[in-house]
């Protein structure tokens, strides 16, 4: 996936230009509310901790690493702060235990942002998505940050903080896991395809895989 | 090469790698659960949050450097030293470019008033408005409370102006400068408005005299510009609801810079010049203008060249606060040159456009309306 990051902004902040605060708001804002909008649902929480986030950023400017990955250092702490507040909370107290690191991952994966060709195309992708729905929240949270940000996995490791081993396997489970229950469903990669072409022009026989 | 869905999908480069991959079944489905994954609906923020929250960061960030400023002046002894470290401190408070985004909010806080009531007030922050004649130029002096002149300096109050539809007014500053402010308009200002702290944020249109004093620019805000002024007379224009933002400069020169969703580069506003923000393309063109275009409205005169009605409609209205209805090929069919007088009244002067044997215009409540009177061929 080419996922250009651009580190200009960061580094020109980190190095005091004019204006870099502002900048570096204007560029990474409407991401951080999305990623932070995961795990909680109370958009106004999220701009609290966004504002507390950027003033944190400011005040400890000349301690920053210029280097460091920016998207990856801005969502890892913003979801730092979420942890925190949620714990502040004790939202999930009696409900779940908050592990370090462990907060609930809300995506809702659905199919509105995409052009779909046919019926049959939507049906298939919407069995795709409530796969994707049932499967553990840690891996729901790495597709996210990988395929849906375009983060690459050493970058997705350091915000989930895990290894980088720990996050490709993640992700290669996760994908198996929507393919063989898929195969179970009765919905072979076969069958998939057959719905999806427009005619209906059977290509192979054969197994499920 | 018999690869499953995952081994194509773990791959560093997944796009490339399920487009390598031969057609067929397995293709199909990394495709799908790729661009499922890829496209999911983003939260996002309009410009009106991402600007609000940006102003809550710089207040903060304001006030925390204030904190700190004053911990650092007060751990002086020496008198000689802390009297420099208070005047110090004081600018700090009291310089221009730092209230811009406090005014910024209280601005926009107000831009929540009601345009359509007809009167002219004056909103203070959570307060009542209080209505002012029209008959009279504005006396912005009087407004600002005399006794909370100095308390106003620490708590960065503010009021607003606001000039409802079918209205127009005049505000004098206290400095001297003069403002004519256009019908749909409102006037954000502090109330520690003063000869060296001279700041005002505009939405709508206002034709500014400002009085000349190099050592204390005026800076007018908008949502789009930020013009400074040493000593000039220019118009704005900067409607929420447009889809541009001008500045012209009929003498002297501002400089203007671009904030808010625009950025552009810093630029320097000759007489004669207007500089107009496209705000749906994001673009900045300065071009050579006959001034008397924009500001023709002061002397309560529209001067066309070309112009059809539809693309005079939205001024009309806001001048004379109804709405104007026409079809399409009537509102946009013919094209009108010459000098509109905006004192009569709005049908008369539509009569004027449109011949009243091809057209019917007619008035129902809040409504004009243009009709083509059907002709028997």
């Amino acid at each position: 996936m080419a996922n250009t990051v651009d580190n200009n902004g960061w580094r020109e902040f980190v190095a005091g230009k004019a204006d870099g605060f502002r900048i570096l708001y204007d560029r990474y804002v409407d991401q951080l509310l999305d990623f932070g909008c995961r795990f909680d649902s109370d958009k106004s929480l999220i701009k609290d901790l966004i504002h507390d986030l950027f003033l944190d950023l400011y005040r400890y400017r000349p301690r920053l690493d210029p280097d460091v990955n920016a998207r990856a250092y801005l969502y890892s702490s913003l979801r730092r702060r979420i942890v925190a507040a949620r714990r502040k909370q004790k939202k999930f107290a009696a409900l779940e235990e908050i592990t370090e690191g462990e907060i609930p991952f809300l995506i809702e994966w659905d199919l509105e942002q995409l052009t779909i060709r046919n019926e049959e195309e939507r049906a298939k992708l919407s069995w795709v998505a409530q796969e994707l729905a049932m499967l553990p929240r840690r891996q729901q949270e790495a597709l996210y940050l990988r395929f849906t940000c375009g983060l690459t996995y050493d970058q997705v490791a350091d915000i989930m903080e895990v290894s980088e081993a720990s996050c490709r396997t993640g992700v290669y489970r996760a994908i198996k896991s929507i393919r063989t229950r898929l195969g179970v469903k009765g919905i072979s990669t076969q069958l998939f395809t057959i719905l999806l072409l427009q005619n209906e022009r059977v290509t192979k026989s054969g197994q499920f895989s | 090469m018999n690869r499953k869905v995952e081994d194509i999908l773990i791959n560093d480069d997944p796009l490339e790698s399920v487009a390598s991959e031969p057609d067929g079944p397995v293709k199909e489905l990394a495709s799908g659960i790729l661009r499922l994954l890829r496209f999911q609906r983003k939260e996002h923020m309009d410009a009106a949050e991402k600007v609000e929250l940006w102003l809550r960061i710089e207040a903060s960030r304001r006030s925390a450097e204030r904190h700190l400023m004053a911990r650092t002046l007060i751990g002086w002894a020496a008198v000689a030293c802390l009297f420099v470290g208070l005047g110090g401190l004081i600018w700090f408070l009291q310089s221009g470019r730092r209230q811009p985004q406090a005014l910024t909010v209280a601005a926009h806080g107000a831009q929540r008033l009601p345009l359509d009531s007809g009167a002219i007030n004056l909103m203070m922050s959570g307060d009542r408005p209080l209505l002012l004649a029209d008959d009279q130029a504005i006396d912005i002096g009087k407004l600002i409370d005399p006794d909370n002149g100095a308390k106003a300096k620490t708590s960065g109050s503010f009021k607003t102006l606001t000039i409802p539809y079918g209205k127009r007014s005049e505000a004098v500053f206290p400095d001297g400068s003069k403002v004519w402010l256009n019908a749909g308009s409102q006037l954000t200002f502090p109330e520690s408005f003063d000869n060296r702290n001279r700041i005002v944020y505009l939405d709508g249109e206002g034709y500014f005299e400002i009085r000349s004093d190099p050592e204390h620019p005026f800076y007018v805000y908008t949502a789009d510009m930020l013009i400074t002024v040493l000593g000039t007379e220019f118009n704005v224009s900067s409607y929420r609801d447009d889809t541009f933002a001008a500045t012209t400069v009929v003498h002297g020169k501002v400089s203007l810079k671009g904030v808010g969703e625009g950025k552009f580069e810093d630029l320097v506003l000759m007489p004669g010049l207007s500089a107009v923000w496209k705000r749906e393309s994001g673009t900045l063109e300065v071009k050579e203008d006959n001034v008397t275009d924009h500001v023709s409205w002061t002397k309560k005169e529209m001067v066309l060249k070309s112009a059809t009605l539809g693309e005079l409609r939205q001024r009309l209205e806001r001048i004379y606060n109804v709405n104007i209805v026409g079809e399409d090929n009537v509102l946009n069919g013919e094209t009108f040159s010459g000098t509109l007088d905006l004192t009569q009244p709005l049908i008369s002067l539509l009569n004027s456009l449109y011949d009243p044997v091809e057209y019917k215009i007619y008035q129902e409540e809040r409504r004009v309306i243009i009709k083509r009177i059907k002709t028997i061929n």
